[in-house]
């Protein structure tokens, strides 16, 4: 008997280990080609790093978001259950079936598929010097249990996802639904095909036993084993052959995304293997479609990431694309933690029209020089009333101070390099970052986010510190430079994408608010996208204000009794759809400064002026 | 010719097409209760300085209608806003903030427009420059105080109107257009120049929509007599300079070049909405979905508001409309109002 | 008296006449379809006031789109669209609501190749 044990086949085995096979095979050939996709100084951080510490931290991190899916409770606990369930259930059957044969055959190595078909070749306590005990029967058959309990709540899902916590889930491929099939019948079958051996041998624990025997009870199992064993090796077969082309490859790519991203490595146009490895490691979980604000405004227009990374996956880009807005709600929910953002941005065709980017008149700006250079942004000219809040709150202060762009006719670059023009936003922050250390400013501050992003991240500008005006206003406060007088009415932010998720920088307009309100009544999620950004230029008009609808609405939950904003465009897209004024944070501390006069010498200096009518309006 | 001479009919709104309404069906016999939120009559014809296309004054017109309106059957009931209008056994009932008011037979709503708040385009400026002002702030200073208009005793030397500012404009959500901002550009344009001979006037436009009986005529008179320049471009937005001084920037499309001109009064030719004291009937959407002005039953027969038998529209709270078009539009209702209260 | 006169110069057409009998309009159905709101324009000028390129001097936008629903433009017309700084302020002025950027764009996308192969400088 111990021979059936030492040497194990059935031709059924074959079909199973042809499909592990290729999978294994097509997976290897994936890594190399990964790591050969990688530029020359991701490869170094992959060498660098792979015998450090931070490979155990990628396998903690392994475990914890591969396996047990810690993330996606956090989305929905009967969401991250049904995740987990399948993932760790799965990886414990094959653990425990492991040892389980390890443990009696002593023997490390033995061909792949003995594990895997154990119950078949050990049936049971009817071979007394076998290999079964109740012991490791047991916690097969719970972790089992495990697995189909989470197969029970995917099922459902597909009928009811709104009980999982997701109003929509993403519509299948026609071979992701063949997979899809082979994978929920994997188990349904390995519980049959294990129940009969258990019912024929009387072995097996408190589920494959049980049912065994209930069989057993009225029909007689025993031709009935092997065909449901060839089966069980069939319908596994059929899912390995198909997972490296559906997205069930996620399985073995996200470990790999995990150590690679852990080493250091990030998307960029110069690695388009980790762009390719990020693609493969996309479940298709569809948590991202949910914090899609489009999926309201544009419902069925598959703009959503879990769409993108299939078109793009599939060779087929499309126009859908550009209607993304780029407000990085989806990166933020991604549960395998995509850089959704730069890959959208990298997938942009570059158009390089070779933007001269006509700069005659954005030169030779500086004259005297002075400590605090505004560079307003072109967006805020049509939102005058900010620059006029912000000319009342430089002078106020003190400060020593001067307009860059006072007659509108600069530009960062961003919009520019958001659209894929890298070469023509790379000319502009040439001459910008010229001028701007000719200027001998010590500090810039921009009332544009998009500006102040791309100053940030893009430019440098070694000596100066840029700042939002947000910020530079809330220092003014806390230096007292400026006093203001609280209002008595209630306030709501609204974080525009390019300063919260994009910049980083969340708290002190926060902060801003309550010194200059009475109530902070921002609800508590995440960012919301106004609609106007720039990084969907082929929505319409009709859309965006849909957008910026039900952004408004969500904003409106505290009841506030102003909308606050930090961005001219938030501004342009919120005040045609607010019932409440909407003012920009400078436009709220200009009306509350509380004026006293200022050091002469310190004032900028104001040329002569024709006086204002006397009796105006 | 009416059976019954108890009848009566409502005319809410005081205005050119109100007055119109109230005077043609008092002169046909029946009588009239007459509302007005206000305490007078004339609605906007009492901020106006002088009327297109012939310069009439505003007062005289007014006087006009005035000595009207002094018969017998009609009865003012003025300084109460009518907000709704209430279906009861046949009898139409009239409530100002819930409380009853009135009754009538019959009514003719003809509650005007508002002007558009130019501070919901806040790349002109308004609000925040003080040389920014609308055309009925124009007409205001002309008829009150001109001198307001002067610096330091001095003529202005530049003034700019900006044609199409709260109409035709996909971004403020008012695509329709106003119709009679263009005209009233010439004439104000056409004032200025006669009160400041050596201020320059200019004239943003798209299109120039002179379609009246002699509106067409004015605008000649503008450009000949007057040397109004008026260049095709759209204004796209106003900043002030280091003197305090607006600039306003244009596209000139006949040229297509690129325009920067600096002034010390900018006009915005405001356009007309409908008004925010709109009258509420029942329970039923008598406003047109997409202009939220009210709506005819059929525009081509007559003035029968849609779905209210004996409810009729005059005057500009179903668009739109001129002086003259509103008291003709009154008289028009009135007529369909008899002929309601004669055939019931 | 029947016949035709020389007049001694050809009054056929060339130089600045724009001939609508025989116009290119290849791109313009293109980009008729990809934004249908472009055919909405009514060469009000608001965009190219505000373009800050405009302004410089270079690019008028307004014009070129007009040239372009005409008639094919020339190299040296559609080369000027490389000023464009994509700045998305033509989008929020334009009162028939047309996703201008949009367009720039999507005429950068389409003639990207024809502009490139004859003016290699851009």
């Amino acid at each position: 008997m111990l021979e059936r044990i030492f040497h194990p086949f059935d031709p059924f085995v074959l079909l199973f280990t042809a499909g592990m096979s290729f999978v294994g095979t097509f997976f290897l050939y994936k890594v190399i080609r990964w790591i050969e996709g990688l530029s020359a100084s991701d490869k170094e951080l992959l060498t660098n790093n792979i015998f450090s510490k931070k490979t155990w931290k990628a396998l903690g991190e392994v475990v914890r978001e591969s396996l047990l899916h810690k993330k996606i409770f956090g989305v929905n606990v009967r969401l991250g259950y049904m995740h987990m369930s399948l993932a760790f259930g799965w990886f414990m059957l094959i653990l425990i079936g492991n040892i389980e044969s390890v443990y009696y055959t002593s023997r490390l190595f033995k061909p792949i598929y003995v594990s895997v078909f154990w119950r078949f070749f050990e049936p049971g306590p009817t071979f007394p010097q076998g290999a079964y005990t109740p012991g490791f029967a047991f916690w097969m058959d719970l972790f089992l249990l495990f697995v189909l309990s989470g197969l029970a709540f995917a099922i459902y899902k597909r009928f009811h996802s709104i009980r999982l916590g997701m109003k929509r889930t993403t519509r299948q491929r026609p071979a992701d639904r063949i997979a899809l099939t082979a994978l929920w019948l994997i188990f349904p079958i390995r519980l049959l095909a294990e129940s009969a051996t258990c019912g024929a041998n009387g072995s097996g624990s408190f589920l494959t036993g049980s049912l065994g025997s209930l069989f057993a009870s009225f029909i007689n199992l025993d031709p009935l084993v092997l065909p449901l064993w060839w089966t069980y090796s069939f319908v596994l077969m059929a899912f390995f052959f198909t997972l490296p082309f559906t997205r069930y490859f996620h399985i073995p790519s996200e470990p790999v995304l995990i150590f690679l991203r852990k080493y250091g490595i990030r998307v960029s146009k110069e690695s388009p293997g980790y762009t390719d490895l990020s693609l493969r490691a996309c479940s298709s979980c569809g948590v991202c479609i949910d914090p899609c604000q489009l999926a309201d405004a544009l419902p069925g227009r598959k703009i959503q990431s879990s769409y993108f990374v299939k078109t793009i996956r599939h060779n087929e880009p499309s126009d859908v694309q550009w209607d993304c807005m780029q407000c990085g709600r989806c990166e933020k929910a991604c549960p395998v933690g995509l850089e959704l953002m730069p890959i959208r941005q990298n997938s942009r065709a570059d158009l390089s029209f070779g933007t001269k980017s006509n700069l005659i008149g954005m030169n030779g700006r500086n004259g005297q020089s002075h400590r605090i250079l505004y560079f307003a942004g072109c967006m805020t000219h049509l939102t005058p009333s900010i620059i006029r809040s912000m000319t009342k709150i430089f002078d106020q202060s003190g400060s020593s101070w001067q307009f860059y762009d006072s007659d509108g006719r600069a530009c960062c670059g961003r919009p520019l390099k958001l659209a894929g023009q890298t070469d023509g936003a790379n000319r502009i922050k040439e001459q910008l970052q010229k001028d701007f250390l000719a200027s001998g400013a010590e500090l810039l501050v921009t009332s544009c986010p998009i500006c102040y992003r791309i100053f940030n991240e893009d430019y440098d500008l070694p000596g100066i510190r840029v700042l939002h005006h947000t910020q530079y206003i809330l220092q003014l406060i806390e230096w007292n430079r400026i006093q203001v007088d609280q209002s008595k009415l209630n306030a709501a932010y609204h974080e525009p994408c390019e300063l919260g998720r994009g910049s980083g920088v969340t708290h002190e307009p926060r902060e801003l608010l309550s010194k200059l309100y009475l109530k902070d009544v921002t609800p508590d999620i995440e960012g919301l996208c106004c609609g106007g950004s720039l990084g969907g230029p082929g929505l319409t008009l009709a859309t965006r204000r849909a957008v910026a609808r039900g952004a408004m609405n969500d904003l409106s939950a505290g009841k506030p009794d102003v909308l606050i904003t930090a961005c001219p465009l938030c501004k342009k897209s919120f005040s045609p759809v607010s019932d409440i004024p909407v003012m920009d944070f400078s436009e709220s501390v200009a009306q509350c400064l509380i004026e006293q006069s200022v050091q002469p010498e310190l004032r900028k200096s104001t040329k002569t002026h024709r006086k204002l009518p006397v009796d105006a309006g | 010719m009416l059976e019954n001479e108890n009848h009566r009919i409502a005319v809410i709104g005081a205005g050119p097409a109100g007055i119109s309404a109230a005077v043609t069906a008092a002169e046909l016999g029946i009588d009239v209760d007459w509302y007005d939120k206000a305490d007078q009559i004339g609605g906007k014809l009492n901020d106006y300085y002088q009327l297109f296309p012939d310069r009439t004054s505003a007062m005289n017109v007014l006087q006009e209608f005035d000595n009207l309106t002094g018969t017998a059957r009609i009865h003012k009931h003025f300084g109460k806003a009518i907000n709704h209008i209430e279906k009861n056994n046949g009898r139409l009932v009239l409530m100002s903030d819930h409380e009853t008011v009135g009754s009538a037979d019959s009514v003719i709503v003809a509650t005007g427009f508002d002007f558009f708040d130019a501070r919901n385009k806040e790349e002109f400026g308004y609000g925040m420059y003080n040389q920014v002002i609308t055309s009925p702030e124009l007409e205001q200073k002309l008829k009150t105080n001109p001198d307001s208009l002067k610096f330091d005793g001095e003529a202005p030397a530049n003034i700019a109107f900006v044609h199409c500012v709260g109409s035709r404009d996909q971004q403020i959500g008012i695509n329709y257009c106003s119709r009679l901002c263009c005209v009233t550009g010439i004439k104000q344009a056409i004032e200025m120049r006669e009160l400041f001979p050596s201020c320059r006037v200019v004239n943003f436009y798209i299109d120039l929509r002179a379609f009246g009986s002699g509106y067409e005529e004015l605008y000649r008179e503008a450009q000949e007599k007057h040397q109004v320049q008026f260049i095709r471009g759209r204004v796209s937005e106003a900043s002030e300079n280091q003197q305090h001084r607006i600039v306003l920037k244009a596209e000139d499309t006949l040229m297509g070049r690129p325009l920067k001109i600096t002034v010390d009064w900018v006009v915005l030719l405001i356009g007309m909405v409908p008004s925010c004291t709109q009258v509420q009937v029942a329970d039923h959407q008598c406003t047109d979905q997409e202009t939220g002005f009210l709506k005819a039953a059929n525009a081509f027969t007559g003035h029968r508001l849609d779905g209210q038998p004996g409810i009729f529209m005059a005057g500009a709270c179903g668009g739109p409309m001129s002086i003259p078009e509103a008291a003709a539009s009154g008289k028009a209702a009135a007529t369909e109002a008899l002929q309601y209260l004669i055939n019931r | 008296m029947a016949g035709k006169r020389n007049f001694g110069f050809d009054i056929q057409g060339g130089g600045r006449q724009i001939d609508l009998d025989h116009a290119d309009t290849s791109l313009a159905s293109e980009l008729k379809d990809a934004v249908n709101a472009w055919s909405a324009c009514i060469n009000c000028g608001s965009c190219a006031a505000t373009c800050p390129s405009g302004q410089n001097g270079g690019l008028n936008f307004r014009k070129l789109h007009y040239q372009i629903r005409l008639e094919l433009p020339t190299l040296q017309e559609l080369s000027t669209l490389s000023s464009c700084l994509l700045c998305g302020k033509c989008q929020l002025v334009c009162p028939r609501g047309i996703p201008t950027r949009y367009l720039s764009i999507q005429i950068m996308q389409k003639t990207k190749h024809y502009v490139r192969e004859n003016i290699p400088s851009v």
